[in-house]
């Protein structure tokens, strides 16, 4: 299991430490795609070399990046019929990064995987022959938890946890600690809770309070850049392109790229 | 027992081999002390120390059957004389089972721990009885001086 993410750590630049991180809300609704998407552009701005995994059946990365172009292969095949990785992956030239698609038959995944022989590590294995030619992989996850959902913690290291402050519940928070604990219990492998990325907010009375929370309770590190509730977010959704490309002087834009390079801490 | 199947780990069937780490968080030992784990498998009992992991959680391993039905209780003694146990829980034995100190107040012990059996360590809170009361009254007060409770 080391072996899998030792050769993927700070290969590319030494001091920078980036990892497979996971993406990851069983709230819907809370920014987890274009949280994915433009952190994923911001590290490739600085020169990283990033792989974006869209695992979520709905497709909003795949969409967001590259519309309603449809793919040959996507992740549901690299999960589900252990397709060779490479040729699954898309460059997208608009966020510089590379990209396994999802698509909506990821919603049956879980189904067919129950029965099968270790179900729970087919896409750790499966990027077992690009990982080492990767600075960083980013898992963006369906909103629900089901066998996808523990395959994406099974190939990371890390997790990030976005969520709105209006709609913040502490529960949310205890159901993702709970899944992680499940994970090290029945499963054996640990992941690491990087920090909490407050999302979509528009009030710092409330976030003050989540923050106080969040940090009282569960202890967790609260990433200091928040995330505004901006319409150029939806915007560049629509567009296809990167906040930071699409409204570079945004607040949203600035507040990506400066989440990004705190992440890398 | 109740167990998501979700976490359950395909690639290990149910009776093979396993180790199993026990993982014990927020326990502060004082000169003296050891902090031990009893798992009783198939009613027969295993007891090992644990070793520290970091300041305040302490782990140990024992070869197990996969998803095997199994009762532990984690337990302070002190030249084998049992201070403090955790309540003897059931579960079924997977890669790692953790748990937060949290001490059962008014249990009794034996002394003598080499001779400990399933029986050693046993609750005393129905007894009702003066001497048992004062006994409990004793031990909380151990717990409030130790733990802060």
């Amino acid at each position: 299991m080391l072996d899998f993410f030792t050769e993927l750590r700070g290969t590319r630049e030494e001091g920078i430490k980036l990892s497979v991180l996971s993406i990851i809300n069983q709230k819907g609704g809370v920014a987890k795609t274009t949280t994915a998407v433009n952190v994923a552009h911001a590290w490739a701005k600085l020169g990283k070399k990033v792989l974006l995994v869209d695992l979520d059946p709905q497709a909003s990365a795949t969409r967001s990046i590259f519309g309603d172009r449809e793919f040959d292969y996507t992740s549901f095949d690299l999960v589900l019929n252990q397709k060779p990785v490479k040729e699954i992956i898309q460059h997208s030239e608009g966020f510089g990064v590379d990209v396994i698609p999802g698509e909506i038959l990821l919603s049956g995944v879980d189904i067919q995987l129950a029965a099968q022989f270790g179900r729970e590590k087919f896409l750790r294995k499966s990027l077992v022959p690009v990982k080492s030619q990767y600075d960083a992989i980013i898992i963006d996850c369906s909103p629900t938890l089901g066998l996808l959902t523990v395959n994406a913690l099974m190939a990371s290291q890390e997790i990030i946890i976005p969520i709105c402050p209006e709609y913040f519940s502490l529960k949310g928070i205890e159901l993702i600690t709970d899944t992680l604990n499940n994970i090290r219990s029945g499963l054996g492998h640990s992941v690491h809770i990087k920090g909490i990325v407050i999302t979509r907010f528009k009030n710092r009375k409330v976030i003050k309070s989540v923050i106080e929370k969040v940090t009282q309770t569960y202890g967790l590190r609260v990433f200091s850049e928040f995330i505004p509730d901006n319409i150029v977010v939806e915007e560049a959704h629509h567009n296809h392109l990167p906040v930071a490309k699409y409204a570079p002087r945004s607040k949203a834009a600035k507040s990506y790229d400066a989440l990004a390079q705190e992440l890398l801490v | 027992m109740k167990q998501n199947p979700l976490f359950t780990d395909s690639t290990v069937t149910q009776g093979a081999n396993i180790q199993t780490q026990f993982e014990i968080k927020n326990v502060t030992l004082r000169e003296g002390e050891a902090l031990c784990l009893k798992v009783v498998i198939d009613g027969v009992m295993n007891c090992l120390e644990l070793t520290r992991k970091d300041d305040t959680t302490f782990i140990g391993f024992i070869w197990v059957e996969h998803r095997k039905e199994i009762s532990y209780q984690f337990f302070i003694q002190r030249g084998g004389d049992v201070l403090y146990a955790t309540e003897m829980k059931k579960g079924v034995a997977i890669h790692i089972i953790m748990e937060n100190w949290l001490p059962v107040a008014g249990f009794k012990w034996k002394e003598g721990f080499s001779q400990l059996s399933t029986d050693d360590i046993e609750l005393a809170v129905s007894s009702g009885q003066d001497s048992d009361k004062e006994s409990a009254d004793d031990v909380i007060g151990d717990l409030i001086d130790k733990w802060g409770l």
